[in-house]
């Protein structure tokens, strides 16, 4: 049996639309309890060695998602709108499948929309018929420029 | 001339004297586009200006791209290893030469007409020399009007002929220097090849402040504090009313807050968050594969100190900050954490994810100063007072020579920084 690529599509669109309506807790779950989430600096990059600005295991993504409600920065909280490109399939394999899905996303926050964009790799896992990313890796076009705060996930 | 053709000139509303109080600041210094227009020359050009470290130029030709105040500039390791600094503008028609922050190159071109500039900052080609009676390289090449003097890798720049020495400016800061960059025992450290950039929307001297004031994190940071807790099972407050800790007023408007004796625990419990971090039983010289390593591994979580060098550099968590202005409501902020030499990788992964929970514009931290800073930047202008209190400590801080001391909570660093602005506005050319 070969992954489905359809499903892994699904699951990447299901992600962007869980966090633009803030379903941060419903979010954790379609990732396995050992994922990463990643921003390196350089979006060529992302060895453990290079610096990041977000680097998470998975208890730092549960961590990141107490703070969208507790965050200083995020009251009152930023809206945002994602604009997912279509999805290709670098890697794959019969358990796993890597996507590259170019995406661009407006934040909005205190009468200001601001815009960022770039293309985002999932590596997803099917364990029987259940899929989990594994591994998100976010290439932000921007991440070397000067940003604002983001307390937001990407 | 007609008067509108005449060059602005820059009248500060009541004098800089009168921005200062021993108790607070006035508004002007931070939203007074007059003040800011001054500030370029009188604090950018009159007093030493932090520009890069060492490490991170460490081979011939490499170079980094900064500003010293709004001015673009390039710091470049020579030929014969020394360091440079030069104005990032082409002798002929004024475009930059320089186009990324860093890189490494045998000379710098301009691609407007191809003048051609050395390591050294000599004019070395412009094309059709014909064209010109002679083009001396030195008086043609990047201008470099800046002393430049380092301490301890810290390479600073100084555009006024007559000043003190780095090492004079620097008096008393110098034990705090030594001490950060000797914080991971046995080893020397550098920067990392990559750096974190923010930028916010409030005045360049908010950012000074802020790195060294003791009384907001409990508030600010709550929801760090809180998720940390939660993580470590802990309960210990960052920073309590014991009066165990300092904020230090070191002169030349230098300042330090001290949280070696109340937050040691705390910064080291939060260890225990990292990616990967060893089981709490673990042999760290096992774990990291290093001798000494359980005092390296606590070294992650810096030397407990944060240290503001007037006007523009922060030593903070285990990270060297700059402070860029961009305008007067606006700035730029740099942020390189430092690794140790001579370990194996997993330590200075543990450096950088440590750096990466708290600091950069996605951490648990940060975003809640800049936060904050947009909301002073929006307040500032309401209502009748002008000014800005900063007299938190006043009644309890003690003074031997040009060192004022009091709690980590007082608002001494501060007054400390702004004796130092208020004493360079003044002097008049």
């Amino acid at each position: 049996m070969s992954i489905d690529i359809d499903v892994a599509q699904d699951l990447v669109r299901d992600e962007s639309m869980l966090l633009d309506q803030r379903r941060f807790d419903e979010w954790l779950k379609l990732f396995t309890t050992n994922a990463t989430y990643r921003i390196p600096i350089d979006p060529n990059n992302s060895s453990a060695n290079s610096l990041h600005h977000v680097f998470d295991d998975y208890a730092r993504m549960c961590d990141r998602v107490k703070r969208t409600s507790l965050a200083v920065a995020e009251d009152p909280p930023s809206r945002t709108a994602r604009v997912l490109g279509p999805s290709r399939t670098t890697e794959t394999n019969d358990t796993e499948v890597v996507l590259w899905t170019p995406f661009h996303i407006l934040v909005h926050r205190q009468g200001q929309t601001q815009a960022f964009g770039g293309s985002i790799e999932h590596r997803i896992v099917a364990v029987d018929s259940d899929y989990r990313i594994q591994q998100k890796s976010v290439a932000l076009i921007s991440s070397e420029s000067p940003l604002p705060a983001m307390p937001v996930v990407l | 001339m007609r008067d509108d053709q005449q060059p602005m000139k820059v009248v500060l509303p009541d004098g800089a004297r009168d921005l200062v109080r021993p108790d607070a600041v006035h508004r002007d210094i931070y939203n007074n586009p007059a003040v800011f227009e001054l500030e370029k020359s009188r604090i950018f050009e009159r007093t030493w200006v932090y520009v890069a470290h060492e490490s991170e130029i460490p081979n011939t030709g490499d170079f980094k791209s900064t500003r010293v105040g709004l001015e673009p500039v390039i710091v470049a390791r020579r030929d014969d290893a020394s360091i440079g600094v030069m104005a990032n503008r082409c002798r002929h028609r004024a475009a930059t030469v320089c186009q990324v922050p860093s890189g490494n190159v045998r000379s710098f071109r301009c691609m407007y007409h191809g003048w051609t500039f050395g390591l050294d900052g000599q004019l070395t080609a412009a094309p059709y020399p014909d064209g010109y009676g002679e083009l001396d390289p030195i008086d043609m090449g990047l201008e470099s009007p800046w002393k430049v003097e380092s301490y301890r890798g810290f390479v600073f720049v100084n555009r006024d002929p007559e000043s003190d020495s780095l090492l004079e400016h620097l008096g008393a800061a110098t034990e705090y220097i030594d001490s950060y960059v000797e914080h991971v025992p046995g080893h020397a450290i550098r920067v990392a090849p990559d750096a974190q950039r923010l930028v916010y929307d409030h005045n360049w001297k908010m950012q000074l402040e802020n790195s060294l004031d003791g009384y907001h994190a409990n508030f600010v940071h709550k929801s760090f504090f809180s998720i940390m807790q939660e993580r470590t099972k802990t309960t210990t407050q960052y920073v309590t009313a014991k009066r165990a800790a300092d904020s230090v007023g070191l002169g030349n408007g230098h300042a330090v807050i001290d949280q070696r004796h109340v937050a040691a625990e705390s910064l080291l419990n939060r260890l225990q968050t990292l990616p990967g971090a060893p089981p709490p039983d673990a042999n760290l010289d096992e774990f990291l594969g290093i001798r000494n390593g359980k005092a390296v591994y606590e070294a992650t979580a810096g030397p407990g100190f944060n240290l503001a060098i007037f006007p523009n550099l922060v030593l903070i968590g285990v990270q060297i900050r700059e402070i860029l202005p961009l305008t007067p409501s606006s700035t730029e902020i740099v942020l390189r954490p430092l690794l140790a030499e001579g370990v194996p990788d997993i330590v200075n992964q543990f450096r950088l994810r440590y750096h990466e929970l708290f600091y950069g514009p996605f951490g648990f931290g940060q975003p809640d100063d800049l936060e904050i800073f947009d909301r002073v930047g929006a307040g500032l202008t309401a209502g009748t007072d002008p000014w800005v209190r900063l007299d938190r400590g006043l009644n309890r801080e003690t003074q031997k020579g040009d060192e004022r001391r009091a709690d980590i909570t007082d608002e001494t660093p501060q007054r400390e920084q702004y004796r130092m602005w208020q004493r360079l506005m003044e002097v008049s050319s």
